[in-house]
C-alpha cells in the first residue's frame, strides 16, 4: 500500500526537485555541445575548401550529421537531469508537447522533423547545387530548419526542409564533384549540321575546365527559333561550372562561325539561358 | 665514403606497363613530418623558400654541379632504353611491322627518347612548329613516314595545342602510325598521353603504354655514386677552383655548356691527378642536417627494406625520401639533388654536432633538406591552370598560353610562379635560356624578349612533384605519373 502511493507520488512529480538538478551540469552540457558544434561548423568547411577536392563533399556532408548527434546525446543526457522520467511522465510530456506543436509550432517543427529526414534520405548535402522551387544555388549549410542557398548572383536564400514533403528537389550532382553543363545555341537552319556537331565538340575538348572521365554530347533539335544545339560536358570541378559555360558559349560561337553557322538572334528562348544540368 | 671502383649504376631493367607504375611511397615518419611542415608553411608561406641555403653554406657554384653530378638528367635511363628496344627487336620477326607507345613523366627537357634515337642513328620524324599546327597543311615531314627501318615519333605533346583548330594534325599523325608498315615509337609525356586518349583515342591506336621503371633508393644510391665517383677527382679540382682563395664563390664559375664543362672538368682532373692533387679522396655527400653520410656504400637488402637498421637510418633515410619526393622520376631526383647541394662558406657556422662528422673526409658537399615550394598566395587557381597547361604541353610561349587558356586568366601569374621556383624560361630548341647562380630570380623572359628570341616557359623538373600535388589535390585531370 505504501509502495504504490510512493509509486503514484513519483508518477505526480514531472520534473525533479530544483535541489537535485545541477543547474552548472546542464550548464556545461550546453556550453561543451554548443562549443563543438561551433568548431565542427566552422573547421569542416575550412578543411573542405582547402584540402583535396575528392574530401570536399564528404568534409561538408559531416557536418549536419555530426551536429544532429552531438544533439541527440545532449538532449538525452540533460532529459534525466531535469525530468522524472516515467512510463507515465513520459505520456504526460508527450501529450503536451503534441498540443504545443500542433498549434504554435507545426511548421518549425515540420522543418525540424525534414531536416532530420534530409539527412539521412540526402536530397541535398553542402556542395550540391540544387533547385528548390525555382530557386538555384549551391547548399552553403545545412541548418537545423533550413538550409542555406548561395544563389549565381550570391544572394543567399533560406529554404525551410519542409519544402521537400511537397516540392521536387532538382539535384544537378547529387553528391558527386561535377555536373554537367550545357551550352545552348540557336543557327539559322541552312547550315552543314555535321561540321557544326564536330566543331562544338571539339570546343569542349579542348576547354581548360573539361573532365576528361566524363562524355561530351552535342543534341541539337529543331526548333520554331531554329535549330537548337546544346553542348553537353562536365567540369572537372563543379566550382567551375559557369566559367566552363561561358568558355563554351565564348568559343562555340566562335566555331559556329568558323564551320559556316550563323545565329539567330530570336534564340532568347527563356529557360534555357543560363541553363545547367 | 671508402675508396671503391666504380659500381654498375643500375641493372638494366625491363619497360613496365604504364598501368603499373607505382610510384616509391614515403617513410611514414617522414610523411608525417613533412605535413607538418606543409601545415605550418600553408600559414606561414613566407618561410618556403624552395633554395633555402642554410647557415653556413651556399648553393654549389655550376661547374662543381656539373663535375659531382654530371649532365644527362636522365642518367641510365638510355642504356635501358637501349636495351629494351633490342628485346623488342629481336622477339619481332624481321621485316615485321611493331608499335610501342613510352609514356614518360613531364619535364623531360633533354628529349631523352629522341636523343636516343638520333644517338643510335634512327629515323625521327620531329614535330612542326606550333605556330603551323592551325594551318590547313602543317610543315609535316610524311614522307618520312615512307622509310624502311625503326622511325622514331619523339615528344608526342609537342604535336598539338589544346585549341580547337590545332588537333587535327596529332590527330592525324596516330591514325597514320596506326596502319603504319613499319617498327615504330613514340613517346608522350603522361599528362599528354591522359588528354590525347580523350582527344585522339591514342590508347586505342597506340595501345599496351610502357614506361620506365621507377628509381628507388637502391637505383638513385647507385647513380650519384657512380656520377661522384666517375668525377671525383674533377670535383676535387673544381671545389678548390670554385672556392677560390678565401673560400667564397668564384666569379668566373658563370654559364656555359655542358659538354664544355664536362670537358672542363675532365681537363682541369688530369691536369690535377699529373701535379698536386690528392688521389684517393673522393667526394662525400653529407647531411647539413645531421651530417649522415648520403651514398654510403650499403647492402641492397637495407635499401629496399623499410624497417632499415638506425646505423644506416639517415642515410636510407634522405635517398628514400629523394625517391618518393621525385615519385621515381630520375630527372626530378636528378634535378632535387642539385639543387639541394652545398658547399661551405664559412665552417665556423656549422654546427658543431655536424661539422665534427667531416673528419677524414677528403671533401665534403653537403646535402640540404628536399625543398617546399609554395603557390603565389590567393592566386592558387590561376597559377595552377597555368601550371597544368604547360605540364600538357611540355611548355608554350606565351602567345600559345594565351591561346590555350581561357581569356580571362590572371596576367602576372608566371612572373610569381617563375619567383617561386616553379617554372624557366628557355629558348625554343636550345636548351635552358640561363641557369646563373641565382636561379630563379632574373628575368629570363625579360632577356628572351630583348634578345628577339621566342621564348618558351616550361615547369622546373624539381617542382613538378608539388605541382602534381597541388593539381592532384585540386581536381584537375593529371597524368599517370
Amino acid at each position: 500500500m505504501a509502495g504504490a502511493q510512493m509509486g503514484k507520488d513519483k508518477a505526480v512529480q514531472l520534473i525533479n526537485d530544483l535541489q537535485d538538478i545541477s543547474f552548472s551540469k546542464i550548464g556545461l552540457i550546453v556550453l561543451v555541445t554548443w562549443l563543438t558544434i561551433y568548431l565542427v561548423q566552422k573547421v569542416l568547411p575550412f578543411l573542405a575548401s582547402r584540402g583535396p577536392s575528392q574530401l570536399r563533399l564528404y568534409l561538408l556532408g559531416a557536418v549536419p550529421v555530426i551536429r544532429l548527434i552531438l544533439m541527440v546525446v545532449a538532449v538525452l543526457w540533460v532529459i534525466p537531469i531535469i525530468f522524472n522520467i516515467t512510463f507515465q511522465n513520459f505520456l504526460v510530456i508527450s501529450g503536451a508537447a503534441s498540443v504545443a506543436i500542433g498549434f504554435a509550432f507545426k511548421d518549425y517543427v515540420s522543418s525540424l522533423i525534414a531536416g532530420v529526414v534530409a539527412i539521412f534520405e540526402r536530397p541535398y548535402r553542402p556542395g550540391d547545387w540544387v533547385k528548390i522551387d525555382g530557386d538555384y544555388g549551391e547548399v552553403r549549410a545545412v541548418g537545423m530548419r533550413s538550409i542555406e542557398l548561395c544563389t549565381p548572383q550570391n544572394n543567399i536564400i533560406y529554404v525551410p526542409h519542409d519544402k521537400i514533403w511537397k516540392s521536387n528537389v532538382s539535384n544537378s550532382n547529387d553528391g558527386e564533384r561535377t555536373l554537367m553543363c550545357v551550352a545552348p545555341f540557336y543557327l539559322a537552319p541552312e547550315h552543314d549540321a555535321q561540321l557544326i556537331s564536330s566543331a562544338l565538340h571539339d570546343v569542349a575538348l579542348t576547354s581548360a575546365y573539361l573532365h576528361y572521365d566524363r562524355p561530351i554530347t552535342v543534341v541539337l533539335s529543331e526548333t520554331p527559333f531554329g535549330t537548337h544545339y546544346r553542348l553537353k560536358a562536365f567540369p572537372f570541378d563543379m566550382r567551375d561550372q559557369f566559367s566552363f559555360i561561358s568558355d563554351l558559349t565564348t568559343r562555340g560561337k566562335r566555331a559556329i562561325a568558323g564551320a559556316g553557322g550563323r545565329e539567330v538572334a530570336a534564340a532568347a528562348v527563356a529557360g534555357d539561358a543560363g541553363t545547367n544540368g | 665514403m671508402p675508396h671503391q671502383p666504380p659500381r654498375p649504376v643500375v641493372g638494366q631493367r625491363p619497360l613496365v606497363p604504364l598501368r603499373d607504375y607505382v610510384a616509391p611511397s614515403m617513410p611514414t615518419e617522414h610523411a608525417i613530418r613533412r605535413y607538418w611542415r606543409l601545415l605550418r608553411l600553408h600559414f606561414k608561406p613566407a618561410s618556403a623558400d624552395p633554395m633555402r641555403v642554410g647557415a653556413g653554406l651556399r648553393p654549389a657554384t655550376r661547374k662543381l654541379l656539373d663535375a659531382t653530378a654530371a649532365p644527362p638528367a636522365s642518367g641510365p635511363l638510355i642504356e635501358e632504353l637501349q636495351a629494351t628496344v633490342e628485346a623488342w627487336q629481336a622477339a619481332a620477326s624481321p621485316g615485321s611491322a611493331w608499335m610501342r607507345a613510352i609514356v614518360l613523366a613531364p619535364c623531360d627537357h633533354e628529349d631523352l627518347v629522341g636523343a636516343w634515337a638520333e644517338q643510335h642513328g634512327h629515323q625521327v620524324l620531329r614535330e612542326p612548329p606550333r605556330s603551323a599546327l592551325s594551318t590547313a597543311t602543317p610543315q609535316v615531314d610524311w614522307q618520312a613516314l615512307a622509310g624502311k627501318g625503326l622511325l622514331v615519333v619523339p615528344q608526342l605533346e609537342r604535336w598539338f595545342l589544346r585549341e580547337r583548330d590545332s588537333l587535327a594534325t596529332v590527330r592525324g599523325l596516330i591514325d597514320t602510325l596506326s596502319q603504319l608498315d613499319r617498327p615504330c615509337i613514340v613517346s608522350c609525356n603522361s599528362w599528354a598521353w591522359a588528354y590525347l586518349e580523350k582527344v585522339a583515342g591514342a590508347s586505342l591506336a597506340l595501345p599496351s603504354a610502357v614506361t620506365f621503371a621507377p628509381f628507388r633508393a637502391k637505383q638513385l644510391n647507385a647513380w650519384f655514386s657512380s656520377l661522384a665517383t666517375r668525377d671525383a677527382q674533377a670535383g676535387a679540382t673544381l671545389w678548390h677552383g670554385a672556392l677560390g682563395p678565401q673560400g667564397g664563390p668564384n666569379a668566373n664559375a658563370g654559364p656555359a655548356t655542358v659538354a664544355k664543362l664536362r670537358a672542363d672538368a675532365r681537363a682541369s682532373a688530369a691536369v690535377d691527378l699529373e701535379t698536386n692533387a690528392a688521389p684517393g679522396q673522393p667526394l662525400v655527400f653529407r647531411l647539413s642536417t645531421t651530417g649522415a653520410d648520403v651514398l654510403r656504400e650499403h647492402s641492397a637488402e637495407e635499401a629496399d627494406d623499410a624497417d632499415t637498421p638506425s646505423s644506416s637510418k639517415h642515410q636510407d633515410g634522405y635517398l628514400k625520401r629523394l625517391a618518393a619526393r621525385s615519385l621515381g622520376i630520375p630527372w626530378v631526383a636528378w634535378n632535387l639533388w642539385r639543387d639541394g647541394l652545398r658547399a661551405a662558406n664559412d665552417i665556423d657556422q656549422i654546427p658543431d654536432k655536424v661539422r665534427d662528422t667531416v673528419e677524414g673526409d677528403g671533401h665534403t658537399l653537403w646535402v640540404s633538406d628536399l625543398p617546399e615550394f609554395s603557390l603565389p598566395a590567393r592566386y592558387e587557381r590561376p597559377a595552377l591552370m597555368v601550371a597544368h597547361a604547360l605540364l600538357l604541353h611540355g611548355g608554350l610561349t606565351r602567345l600559345e598560353l594565351q591561346q590555350v587558356l581561357p581569356s580571362h586568366e590572371q596576367p602576372g601569374i608566371l612572373a610569381a610562379l617563375q619567383r617561386a621556383g616553379y617554372v624557366e624560361w628557355c629558348d625554343v630548341g636550345a636548351g635552358r635560356m640561363s641557369e646563373d647562380e641565382d636561379r630563379g630570380t632574373t628575368s629570363q623572359g625579360l632577356q628572351a624578349l630583348r634578345a628577339g628570341v621566342e621564348a618558351e616557359v616550361r615547369v622546373r623538373a624539381p617542382a613538378y612533384p608539388a605541382l602534381r600535388s597541388a593539381l592532384k589535390t585540386a581536381g584537375f585531370p593529371i597524368g599517370v605519373i
